[in-house]
């Protein structure tokens, strides 16, 4: 099992969709951290553990981008199988993520 | 070949420049020294408050630019009875853009309340008072003209509100988001042109609100209100292409999620429904926007279109 706490490898203050919008994006967050570590996960066919708690909050726009965007670049499903999310702060969370990465997935179908 | 390039951006800015101008609804400032001007009163309504007397303080701000075209202003606020930040903060806002080209004074609210509200909002912050004023120590007002969505200003505007409300720095991941949304729209729609996206001024307010046990928040962007924008101007249009709906309905749909399903547009647009979807699960508390010419208190699923038009957008929240 991999584990990955965005409020201690990345930012307690998550920002926008895009790395043009602002600091602590998203997009940035997908591209340095979620999809090197997704695909560690893919390759030991192991879990990642996406740890949401500690941050300040989350926008809709970070969140779409960093986990939609992880299931525009793999099939829901293999996205779905291999994350595991955590969020003790905010339970709605990962109903929420898991919505975003079905929505991503079908819209680029 | 640089230098030509350089010649087209200029020839492009002042095209724009132009078309601004040209554009513009109001007439521009005349030019002349605050010395040179008449000093005018104005009495400030006795609610003011944008999200409880909508009507009065949007005309009220009207008069404001149209008196400060040709005079300098005397706000008169002895008989203020109630006010709210946001009212606050596009006062801040209005006295901010006119810069050193109009002299603004005024009196304090007789109401003790209101005179202590206005004193702790960080209004002196922006407005120089006669007498030093130590800064607040409820309310805070973060003013950019930026590029760019500032999660970390969020962080540092809801650490000071929760302190002023509750007595010590907490997390408010609603609010956090919220605000984070709201920075992302201005970045994205608020002027209105792609070619300028993302400069337009924003001002950001929180006031901790230790009576009520509640932390107000207000998200005031100056540029051209959400109905004005790109991506729903065009929303709007064919909104009332296929069938005359006024801007209310579109804002309704907007906050449903509805607009994209509806006109096959594939723009992203989620932030306003998760703002919505966060004040229907009580993650924040009472929901007020003013744009253009609606007014909508969501909670109270007041929607309502005004005679008076305010040009920008302006949200309020609780937490």
């Amino acid at each position: 099992m991999l584990e990955l706490s965005i409020a201690k490898e990345f930012s307690d203050a998550p920002g926008p969709r895009s790395r043009e919008e602002g600091d602590f994006s998203g997009e940035l967050f997908l591209e340095t951290l979620l999809r090197p570590r997704f695909e560690e996960a893919l390759r030991g066919n192991i879990k990642l553990v996406v740890d949401l708690d500690g941050a300040e909050g989350y926008a809709t726009s970070f969140l779409e981008a960093a986990f939609g965007g992880l299931a525009r670049l793999y099939d829901a499903d293999t996205v779905l199988r291999t994350l595991h999310l955590k969020s003790d702060d905010e339970p709605h969370l990962p109903d929420e993520i898991k919505k975003y990465i079905l929505e991503a997935s079908a819209a680029h179908k | 070949m640089r230098a030509r390039q350089k010649y087209q951006l200029a020839q492009a800015r002042a095209r724009r420049r132009h078309l601004k101008r040209v554009r513009s609804r109001t007439p521009p400032l005349v030019r002349l020294h605050p010395s040179q001007l008449p000093l005018v009163p104005l009495k400030v309504p006795r609610t003011f408050s944008m999200i409880e007397n909508p009507v009065e303080t949007i005309a009220f701000f009207g008069m404001f630019r149209d008196l400060t075209r040709k005079n300098n202003l005397r706000l008169e606020m002895q008989e203020v009875s109630r006010i709210t930040i946001d009212a606050i903060t596009a006062l801040v806002a209005e006295i901010v853009a006119l810069g050193q080209s109009r002299l603004v004074n005024g009196t304090y609210p007789k109401d003790n309340g209101c005179r202590d509200f206005l004193m702790q909002s960080g209004f002196h912050d922006y407005v120089k008072a006669l007498q030093p004023v130590p800064p607040g120590k409820k309310g805070k007002i973060a003013k950019r003209k930026s590029k760019v969505v500032e999660s970390m200003t969020a962080k540092d505007l809801i650490r000071f509100g929760s302190e002023a409300a509750y007595g010590t720095a907490q997390r408010c991941y609603a609010a956090f988001a919220t605000l984070v949304e709201c920075m992302s729209n201005t970045h994205n729609h608020a002027t209105g042109r792609t070619a300028t996206q993302g400069t337009e001024t924003w001002y950001s307010t929180v006031y901790g609100d230790k009576e009520r046990n509640r932390i107000c928040f207000a998200f005031l962007d100056t540029g051209v209100g959400i109905f004005r924008s790109v991506r729903y101007g065009l929303i709007r249009r064919l909104y009332r292409l296929v069938k005359w709906q006024d801007d209310r309905q579109i804002l309704k749909d907007i906050l449903h999620g509805q607009v994209e399903s509806r006109t096959g547009l594939p723009f992203r647009g989620k932030g306003l429904p998760s703002i919505y979807r966060d004040l229907q699960a009580g993650r924040i508390k009472s929901l007020v926007i003013v744009a253009n010419d609606v007014y909508a208190n969501v909670a109270t699923d007041d929607f309502r279109i005004l005679n008076t038009r305010y040009p920008g957008t302006l949200l309020y929240w609780e937490s």
